[in-house]
């Protein structure tokens, strides 16, 4: 199973975890996926996540004006951006402690 | 690479990608690619290569930007998925609408005299077609109609007043023709209507009472009651009587047919239906006395 697969899942988490630490632009918070570790992330999918989070009202957004180039619309958590992120933190953790345990099982087997 | 350059580059692939999301309702569309200008201006700025060779084709980002925000195409409908083809036929009608204006105007002109006569005369064009007098004066009053109505599109081309005119023109032109149309097929209508009863009418097509009971053959007697044999009927323009009904059972017999078939008595020969026995047909022994 390549990447790209297993990150559909969880780039909602990813994206809202990256912006938990510091609001960003579009292409920044691709660039900061990546520099993390997320190197398969595809452009589109972050910037369609950051536009449906947005919609969904967990997210709130505002333009900086830049001096080179068109202005940069910013997104950052708000209260509903931030309650989903822990909701979904908790998901994770659990999901991967189940995994691990699944995961080292197999290996005492082997 | 200049600013219009990388501007260019950009408007090119987010117009790819827009028409690859053109089944979406167009404000879900604007709000989903709201800001994606900037964000591939942004991409295109920061790094080496072109905008297809660092995401891809526009296809594939259009679908991974659905994807990505849980849009199935599977709920689009036909139309939809189709509406930029749609849109350009539309344009493509509108703009074809004014090429036919003047074909429009001679129909308007023909019409503003046809539907009126029409109407009145319950007539259609087609008669006037006979050469005749009225053909002429017909075919001229056409001409001049014709005429004033293209007079009258070129002058609504120019000022909005004339427009005005020519709407009311329009309408006033179009009910007259709904109105024709309606009284013309009325009058063909009685006509193929006469044409059916006259049809209803020649049924049976056989010699018959007025009450419709068929009439098989004919038996002349003389004033004293006593039959006659080999009378020849005509009727008043001299033609022979020889559309008789035939007999039920009627056996084919060569022999009273032609050259005589007006004379009557005829010899038919008729086949019982139970015995299957062959008889010719016999009139009455008599009755008849001579009027007084």
């Amino acid at each position: 199973m390549d990447t790209s697969q297993l990150l559909k899942g969880i780039l909602d988490l990813a994206v809202l975890a990256v912006l938990s630490k510091e609001d960003g632009y579009g292409y920044d918070v691709v660039r900061r996926l990546r520099t993390a570790g997320i190197e398969e992330v595809g452009d589109a999918s972050v910037y369609g996540t950051l536009r449906r989070l947005f919609q969904q009202g967990r997210l709130t957004s505002y333009v900086v004006p830049s001096e080179e180039g068109p202005h940069r619309k910013y997104y950052g958590l708000n209260q509903s951006g931030r309650d989903l992120l822990e909701e979904a933190t908790k998901r994770w953790t659990s999901f991967t402690e189940v995994m691990d345990g699944l995961l080292r099982l197999g290996e005492e087997a082997a | 690479m200049s600013m219009t350059a990388i501007e260019g580059e950009v408007r090119a692939y987010l117009a790819a990608v827009r028409a690859h999301l053109n089944d979406l309702p167009e404000d879900e569309r604007n709000d989903l690619l709201e800001d994606l200008e900037q964000h591939l201006t942004e991409v295109r700025a920061e790094g080496e290569g072109s905008l297809i060779e660092r995401l891809g084709p526009p296809d594939v980002y259009a679908a991974e930007l659905r994807a990505s925000v849980g849009i199935t195409p599977s709920k689009t409908t036909w139309l939809s998925r189709n509406r930029d083809t749609w849109n350009r036929a539309v344009d493509n009608i509108r703009d074809f609408m004014p090429e036919l204006r003047p074909g429009w105007w001679v129909l308007r002109g023909a019409l503003a005299v046809a539907a009126p006569i029409a109407i009145t005369a319950r007539r259609d064009l087609s008669d006037y077609l006979r050469p005749r007098a009225e053909t002429i004066l017909g075919l001229v009053f056409v001409g001049v109609g014709i005429w004033l109505s293209v007079k009258l599109g070129r002058r609504a081309l120019q000022s909005a007043g004339v427009r005005r005119l020519a709407v009311v023109v329009n309408l006033a032109v179009v009910l007259f023709s709904v109105v024709a149309w309606g009284v013309l097929s009325e009058v063909h209508g009685d006509v193929v209507n006469r044409m059916v009863d006259d049809a209803a009418m020649q049924v049976p097509g056989y010699l018959a009472h007025g009450d419709g009971t068929p009439i098989a053959n004919i038996c002349p007697y003389d004033k004293h009651g006593k039959p006659l044999k080999n009378v020849l009927l005509f009727d008043d323009q001299g033609h022979p009587l020889t559309d008789l009904a035939d007999p039920p059972n009627a056996v084919i017999d060569q022999t009273v047919m032609p050259p005589l078939r007006n004379a009557f008595p005829l010899k038919r020969k008729v086949m019982d239906a139970n015995t299957g026995q062959v008889t010719t047909m016999h009139c009455p022994s008599v009755i008849v006395s001579a009027q007084p």
